[in-house]
């Protein structure tokens, strides 16, 4: 029996965690939530994206073809809300709560004991790794809200045979492929996985009538999908921008074809080169360090951290382990360890060691696990003693966790969420009439001219700038985005321009030519805002 | 096959094995010679490395008028946290089925244990758990310890963990019929001549 109102408290602590002051943290808004919603907003205003394509089905963006599904889905909130920040971020952090519920429904599915799993449905609304990644309109947590959907829907399609359900798994699991490119590996393979694992539950007589309008709707979200895998760059450019072959450490080992002899050829084969560089990828993944105590990276390496999971829930975790062994519930451990296993792995095909955003579709199995563990503990002697203990302890870890998300994470990080653009872009709005152009500069940094961002997404952004223009005329109005030269743009007079300081590293700018200055939150400077002179100023 | 029949043919057959006969067989006594020097420095490192939870100290009781949560959170407990992960670490299963130290230790581009017991090394800790075998699995988690006080993230003083996960391995192995241990032998043993033709090549 389903208590509803553990679950709508369960969505309200989802809420809590997600909400709170959410346009605040992170600290800024990144790049791919501004480019993310000023697209929606331009779908809204026009029906293009910023590049003037129709209804696209992937949002060229920066170049890095954004998968369209937060798109539309912010299309809405942008219309209620207006282009705001909250309306930015407002998709990824509903969806992260609904997650919660959904995923306490599955787990029940999955024949957990239901106080287990809503102990499971209390774990993830407080999850750094799920928490973090909600409040910051990242695709991989539409997809996985739509993966967990999916899954129960199916189980529920296996139980009932209804027709409902069968079209809600397709959708859902389609809508996760086309929600975040992680997905679209995972997804394919789970659904396999799935189908054999329930095989013998599959009544072949019951679902024929269905087979049909089933392969129908999945031919409506695979054609143009697979449309844009083979026939454009859209989904190729992403995958290869990304890959491990990217890697020096992997390519420059590679032959590509030139063996020197056949010894070479059998044993520097370039196959067993390529397996064992990716094995190393994936097996990082398996790590305790990166999984209870550092795997977040909210701050610079050798600081204290936060892992994916809270350092207290590993006694869970391994319980959880020894319940699956000893459970006779076969279907649940082959789920789960085949989960297990496959989670990182699209991940494990990508460029960076361990990163926590791509291995989101890892978190169901986790939440097998610990709801597994939260059943073995309700099985205990001393379940009191130890669940007082572990929420004791939880309590330490929150708060420890909220003291690096709010506290130290932002001093650390602060320049790589494009801290600075958006005061930046609002003064630019504001006192644009006063300057003939405003010259904005895309490299910053407070250690080196390290990072490069898309200023002119903050400018559209912040500025509510017409869709309709910008996709005319691909330029903004008095703005010019480049680094700056002084030697060149000092010399044009009644200029603003907005750089850090290492573009003006070859001169000493006059003090009262600064108008204007924004520190990073590490309170190293972060950019200059320089005037220079009008002609009347100049004579 | 018995276990420790096929514990034994695991250990020849590994690379970890056999390679410390074709380094530098010299090198072990040197690195053991130095072993009081090196838990010497490991433990003065532990409570020396607290510039980081200083600086957050900093951060909270100074600029964000934190004092409370500064003292509570940043202080020496977390540091020996810390360290049981890093303990926990040395049991990393990319460290001896993929990458090895990529010191002299071990053999160079190869795994020092064969990928294919990966698996089962896992399937023979869980067969382990499931029959109630716990001193083996506490064996296992005190076999780094060597490598943890000592500091030294290498087989010199790792090889008892490798021997730990080749045991794993022979353990699920012998539940397995004669056939599909003669099989998988046979695998193995050809995957095994490979690794080693491969560091001949390699290291010549």
């Amino acid at each position: 029996m389903i208590k509803k109102y553990f679950l709508f408290i369960l969505f309200l602590v989802g809420v809590l965690f997600r909400f709170w002051q959410l346009t605040k943290y992170p600290v800024s808004l990144s790049m791919d939530e501004t480019a993310i919603a000023y697209n929606a907003y331009s779908i809204l205003k026009t029906g293009k994206d910023e590049w003037g394509e129709k209804l696209p089905l992937a949002f060229r963006s920066a170049g890095d073809y954004k998968p369209p599904v937060n798109v539309y889905l912010t299309v809405p909130f942008i219309a209620l809300f207006g282009l705001t920040e909250f309306s930015a971020r407002l998709p990824s952090a509903l969806f992260g709560s609904l997650t919660i519920i959904f995923l306490v429904l599955l787990l029940i599915k999955l024949k957990i004991n239901p106080k287990a799993a809503y102990f499971a449905g209390f774990w993830l609304s407080i999850l750094p790794w799920h928490i973090h990644f909600s409040r910051a309109s990242f695709e991989a947590i539409t997809a996985l809200f739509f993966l967990i959907t999916g899954t129960y829907f199916f189980i529920s399609w296996i139980e009932k045979t209804k027709i409902w359900q069968l079209l809600s798994f397709i959708v859902c699991f389609s809508l996760s492929v086309w929600a975040y490119h992680a997905e679209r590996l995972f997804v394919p393979i789970f659904v396999v996985g799935l189908i054999f694992f329930y095989r013998k539950q599959i009544n072949l007589s019951k679902i024929k009538n269905q087979i049909f309008i089933g392969l129908l709707t999945l031919s409506i979200f695979a054609i143009p999908f697979i449309k844009l895998t083979f026939f454009t760059p859209t989904i190729i450019a992403r995958a290869s921008s990304t890959s491990i072959f990217r890697e020096t450490t992997l390519s420059n080992t590679l032959h590509n074809g030139t063996y020197l002899n056949t010894k070479e050829f059998i044993l520097n084969n370039d196959v067993y080169i390529i397996f064992r560089h990716w094995l190393g990828k994936y097996l990082n993944y398996f790590n305790v360090e990166f999984i209870f105590w550092n795997g977040m990276q909210f701050t610079q390496l050798g600081y204290p951290n936060v892992g994916l999971l809270y350092l207290v829930d590993l006694p869970i975790f391994l319980l959880g382990i020894w319940f699956l062994l000893k459970s006779k519930n076969k279907l649940l451990k082959q789920i789960v360890l085949f989960s297990f296993l496959l989670g990182p792995l699209p991940a494990s095909f990508t460029m960076n060691e361990q990163h926590p955003l791509r291995a989101l579709v890892w978190i169901p199995s986790f939440a097998i696990i610990m709801a597994s563990g939260f059943e073995q503990v309700l099985k205990l002697k001393i379940k009191k003693l130890f669940l007082i203990i572990y929420f004791i302890l939880l309590t330490v870890n929150i708060f420890y966790f909220i003291d690096i998300y709010k506290y130290q994470s932002p001093k650390h990080f602060s320049e790589y969420w494009q801290y600075g653009y958006k005061e930046i872009a609002q003064y630019a709005c504001q006192n644009k009439d006063k300057y003939d152009e405003i010259i904005i500069s895309e490299t910053f940094g407070s250690y080196g001219p390290l990072n490069t961002g898309l200023p002119y997404l903050y400018v559209l952004f912040y500025c509510q700038s017409d869709p309709q223009k910008f996709i005319e005329t691909k330029s903004i109005d008095k703005f010019s985005f480049h680094r700056i030269t002084w030697s060149v743009d000092s010399e044009k007079p009644n200029r603003l321009l907005i750089a850090a300081p290492w573009d003006f590293l070859d001169t000493k700018i006059p003090e009262d030519q600064i108008v204007k200055k924004i520190n990073f939150l590490n309170d190293k400077t972060g950019f200059l805002f320089v005037s220079t002179k009008t002609n009347d100023q100049k004579k | 096959m018995t276990i420790k029949k096929i514990f034994l043919i695991l250990i020849i057959i590994s690379p970890i094995f056999w390679w410390q006969f074709l380094a530098k067989p010299n090198k072990i006594f040197q690195e053991y010679k130095q072993i009081p020097l090196f838990i010497k420095n490991k433990v003065s490192s532990i409570f020396k490395n607290t510039q980081y939870i200083a600086e957050f100290r900093w951060n909270d009781t100074t600029k964000d008028n934190r004092p409370i949560a500064a003292r509570f959170f940043y202080n020496k407990s977390q540091l020996i946290v810390g360290e049981s992960i890093i303990y926990l670490n040395n049991l990393n299963p990319r460290f001896y089925f993929q990458s090895g130290s990529g010191q002299p230790d071990s053999p160079p581009q190869i795994e020092p244990i064969a990928i294919l017991l990966l698996p089962i090394s896992f399937m023979g800790i869980f067969r382990l758990i499931k029959n109630k075998k716990f001193k083996i699995i506490f064996v296992g988690l005190i076999s780094c310890f060597f490598g943890y006080i000592t500091g030294q993230i290498n087989f010199y003083f790792l090889f008892s963990t490798a021997l730990f996960y080749l045991y794993t391995s022979a353990y699920e192995i012998s539940f397995w019929t004669k056939k599909t241990q003669r099989i998988f032998f046979s695998i193995l043993i050809i995957y095994s001549l490979f690794l080693f033709f491969r560091v001949n090549l390699i290291f010549r």
